[in-house]
């Protein structure tokens, strides 16, 4: 109890002392209150569009309105501290936005920190690169197309390090995976810089005329943006159905390649792995049971199969498909053991294929056989180094200790 | 030379020597020119014509179209009327596109440089004439008029391009081919759009002056359209899996290798004889992909089985139902789903009120290719039985402008399927023309 007021306090005071410092600072400075203040709304307001984005992370116009800060806010010269002011204001709404849309309080404000501080990064490089750049080369805006390119770069970059730092708290999910999933975003992050900052070099000239003029270009990339993750994500869907038509045939287990893509694409995040082969993971679990259709044949019923079999009918069936390839070849090799008895595991055996191996072992174990999550784990470790990677059995442990619910 | 090659030959030189003509005349009568300007807008423009995307609906395909009508707008208010020779040189350039150099292919290429050349020429001196002056104007008024006179550009752009081509392909390949280019009309809503979007760009750079906003623009059309390559590819890949896997699943039965191919083909040619819309076409040509998905559920047994129990068929069609349910639950098969009938084994099942044009050309399709192959119980119809034996069906299953149609198309493209000499096989009455 005594800790929960503790931290309230906290908060509030946080955002107090956000709230005073920024109307101090804004209020000693040259800048317009009243631009100051429609430019804390548009941070506000701008938080809650964004464009469709390959990780988790969050992206939103709030950074092209932020990008466009320091020219809009320069008429007698850059003041840093008033700018960055200025923006603080915005992310107090932008916390607030945040708080609405997911409810909580910490990760609202980590977040509106986030962003601050990545703009933080932006405004200073930004300054500093416009007061080292000569001012010849001022009449066709070069000095501010580098500045903002140099500032854009540090923003990137103080934000994917932040958000790596601060996205793997609960120990899951590896910071490595997290980052470089950041990096697939460059594109995403790039076009919302580059926007604020044609607003930003429009602005001077034509007015508010420079809002449609920089929103069409945006808006052009918004919609590829969108339409790319769509298709990404009906691609997905498509073959997560097809994985399953063994299983309303009656030919596997009922949600066994849902429930392995869950499991073995937490063990690929916890292990580090780059986001291009938790992709391929989870595509791998989802389609490496297609080869159960093949027992839908009388004459294959008849003369018996192995698991070899199963595996190899998969990878045929997947490798129908060009796009495939790489995937097929996975699941070709899932059967394989870690090691025999004497001999060194074999190399060309791909983490994929072991974790798909390991989590699909699993979920039998546990829903095939009924046992229980301790059972199941026993029965792998027994397994550890020759039939199952023990890494790979080790990340499970982690996996299913931090509570990933696999729905049954 | 073959009198198609000489066609070709003939049309390439005339359109080829118009364009260099105007070059050359634009070229002669050119005072000073921003080349800088010219190679940054130039550079872009190629990179996105190299890198062009194949996307149904055609309002984001443009991007090069409205780089180049920015690129106009500028040179004809802020670099002196210069618009016709920019724009005609930038489009000089765009016709290199990689799967004519891959192919070896001469006369696309040479083709499209002359109309590009041309069209874009045209364009470029109606902006030179319109826009000659108006840098002095108000800020309003001067974005106003620069945007109508883009979308006016464009639209004449777009008409010349779509005039060369269509008297090309006529000319060269005679009246026969001209179909895939009769949507264009589509076309002309979206490039208005990007014409009025090119004049504004243009008009606001002319206040702004400095070439640095230009990099911006250019930066973020690049990122667009490169994410709008890598939807279409996706696409593609996203299609092909599925194909890949009916063909793959297919395999294992000898008598219907190959019938879902052959469906999404005849119900292409059927919907293109009905002048279907590329959007239109691909929501069929996927819904021909997955209408056979159901079998797969089902045991092998009772598939090669001539009679099945009531029991039996009860089994068959729980598990096509299953399948159905879960492509349903695809946001993008739901339409699809049910236009397929993927549970749709038997009349017992068709229901009229739920009947579509489009769910009418799967079934014609399905069952025209049932019943001129040959199956475990019977042999293959030829194409006149099978074509009586559709219109015999009083379930109403096959609209008759949908059989003619496909009958229409046959002709044109000469192909005969089924048995060469008639037999008296006829298809059991229910399940036949589906189950195959």
């Amino acid at each position: 109890m005594a800790r929960r007021i503790i931290w309230r306090a906290v908060v509030a005071g946080s955002i107090a002392l956000a709230l005073a410092t920024s109307v101090l600072v804004v209020a000693g400075s040259e800048v317009p209150p009243i631009r100051a203040v429609l430019a804390a709304l548009a941070v506000g307001a701008g938080s809650m569009i964004p464009p469709a984005v390959s990780s988790r992370n969050r992206l939103t116009l709030a950074i092209a309105v932020g990008a466009a800060l320091p020219i809009v806010l320069a008429e007698g010269g850059l003041d840093v501290v008033a700018t960055m002011a200025v923006f603080l204001l915005g992310c107090v709404l932008l916390a607030a936005a945040e708080f609405v849309r997911r409810g909580s309080i910490r990760g609202a404000l980590v977040y509106a920190a986030r962003q601050f501080l990545g703009f933080s990064g932006f405004v200073c490089v930004f300054a500093a690169v416009r007061s080292l750049v000569p001012s010849s080369l001022g009449a066709s805006g070069w000095d501010e197309l580098g500045a903002f390119v140099a500032g854009g770069l540090a923003w990137i970059a103080v934000d994917i390090a932040l958000w790596s730092a601060t996205a793997s708290t609960d120990g899951r999910i590896s910071p490595r995976f997290v980052a470089l999933s950041g990096l697939r975003d460059l594109n995403v992050f790039i076009t919302l810089i580059a926007t604020g900052g044609l607003f930003g070099m429009m602005y001077g000239a034509i007015g508010w005329w420079a809002l449609p003029v920089a929103l069409i270009p945006y808006s052009f990339a918004h919609g590829a943006f969108r339409r790319f993750q769509e298709t990404k994500s009906t691609y997905k869907q498509t073959i997560r159905a097809l994985a399953q038509i063994p299983e309303v045939a009656g030919l596997n287990l009922s949600g066994h390649s849902d429930r392995t893509a869950t499991l073995a694409v937490a063990m690929a995040e916890d292990m580090g792995l780059t986001p291009e082969e938790v992709e391929d993971v989870e595509f791998a679990a989802l389609m490496h049971d297609i080869g159960h259709i093949t027992l839908n044949d009388p004459t294959v019923a008849e003369h018996g199969w192995t698991r070899e079999d199963l595996a190899r009918w998969g990878a045929e069936i997947i490798a129908g498909a060009p796009s495939l390839d790489r995937i097929a070849a996975y699941v070709r090799r899932q059967y394989e053991p870690y090691r025999n008895p004497g001999e060194e595991s074999d190399p060309s055996v791909s983490m994929v294929s072991r974790i798909i191996k390991t989590a699909s072992a699993y979920d039998a174990h546990r829903m095939g056989e009924g046992l229980s999550q301790l059972e199941a784990l026993e029965r792998l470790h027994q397994g550890a180094a020759y039939e199952y990677d023990p890494e790979v059995v080790a990340s499970l442990r982690r996996v299913l200790d931090s509570g990933v619910t696999v729905n049954a | 030379m073959t009198p198609l090659v000489k066609r070709q030959a003939r049309i390439a030189a005339v359109y080829a020597v118009v364009a260099l003509v105007c070059l050359g005349i634009l070229i002669v009568r050119a005072g000073s020119f921003p080349f800088f300007t010219w190679l940054l807008f130039t550079v872009v423009f190629v990179a996105l014509e190299f890198n062009a995307v194949e996307v149904n609906d055609r309002m984001l395909q443009s991007s090069g179209l409205m780089v180049l009508l920015t690129a106009g707008t500028v040179f004809a208010i802020s670099y002196e009327t210069t618009a016709a020779l920019g724009m005609a040189s930038m489009a000089a350039l765009g016709p290199l596109v990689p799967a004519d150099i891959r192919e070896r292919r001469w006369f696309q290429p040479v083709a499209n440089f002359g109309q590009m050349v041309v069209s874009a020429t045209v364009a470029g001196l109606l902006l030179d004439w319109w826009l000659a002056g108006s840098d002095t104007l108000e800020l309003p008024g001067l974005l106003l008029r620069v945007s109508l006179a883009g979308a006016v550009a464009s639209l004449v752009y777009t008409g010349m391009n779509i005039v060369m081509v269509r008297y090309a392909v006529r000319y060269v390949y005679g009246d026969r081919t001209l179909l895939p280019w009769s949507g264009l009309h589509i076309l002309l809503p979206s490039q208005v759009v990007m014409g009025l979007v090119g004049g504004l760009l243009g008009a606001a750079f002319n206040e702004v002056q400095k070439t640095a906003v230009i990099v911006l623009i250019l930066i973020v059309y690049m990122i667009a359209h490169l994410s709008l390559f890598s939807y279409s590819q996706l696409r593609e890949a996203h299609q092909a899996a599925l194909r890949g896997f009916v063909k793959a699943l297919e395999a294992r039965d000898l008598y219907t290798r190959g019938h879902t191919e052959r469906v999404a083909y005849f119900a292409q040619l059927i919907g293109e004889e009905l002048h279907f819309t590329g959007t239109q076409l691909e929501r069929l040509r996927w819904a021909c992909l997955i209408h056979d998905l159901g079998k797969l559920a089902i045991p092998g047994e009772l598939l090669s089985k001539p009679q099945l129990t009531a029991e039996e068929f009860d089994q068959m069609r729980q598990a096509a139902r299953k399948v159905e349910a879960i492509l349903a639950e695809v946001d993008f098969l739901r339409p699809m789903v049910s236009i397929a009938g993927v549970h749709y084994l038997d009349l017992e099942e068709f229901d009229a009120s739920n009947w579509s044009l489009e769910a009418s050309i799967v079934a014609t399709a399905d069952a025209f290719d049932a019943l001129t192959s040959t199956r475990r119980y019977r042999m293959a119809m030829s194409q006149q039985e099978a074509f009586q034996e559709l219109r015999s069906d009083s379930t109403g299953r096959f609209y008759p402008e949908v059989i003619d149609a496909l009958e229409r198309a046959l002709e044109r493209t000469g192909e005969v399927y089924g048995a060469t000499s008639p037999t008296r096989a006829r298809i059991q009455e229910g399940q036949g023309a589906r189950l195959g």
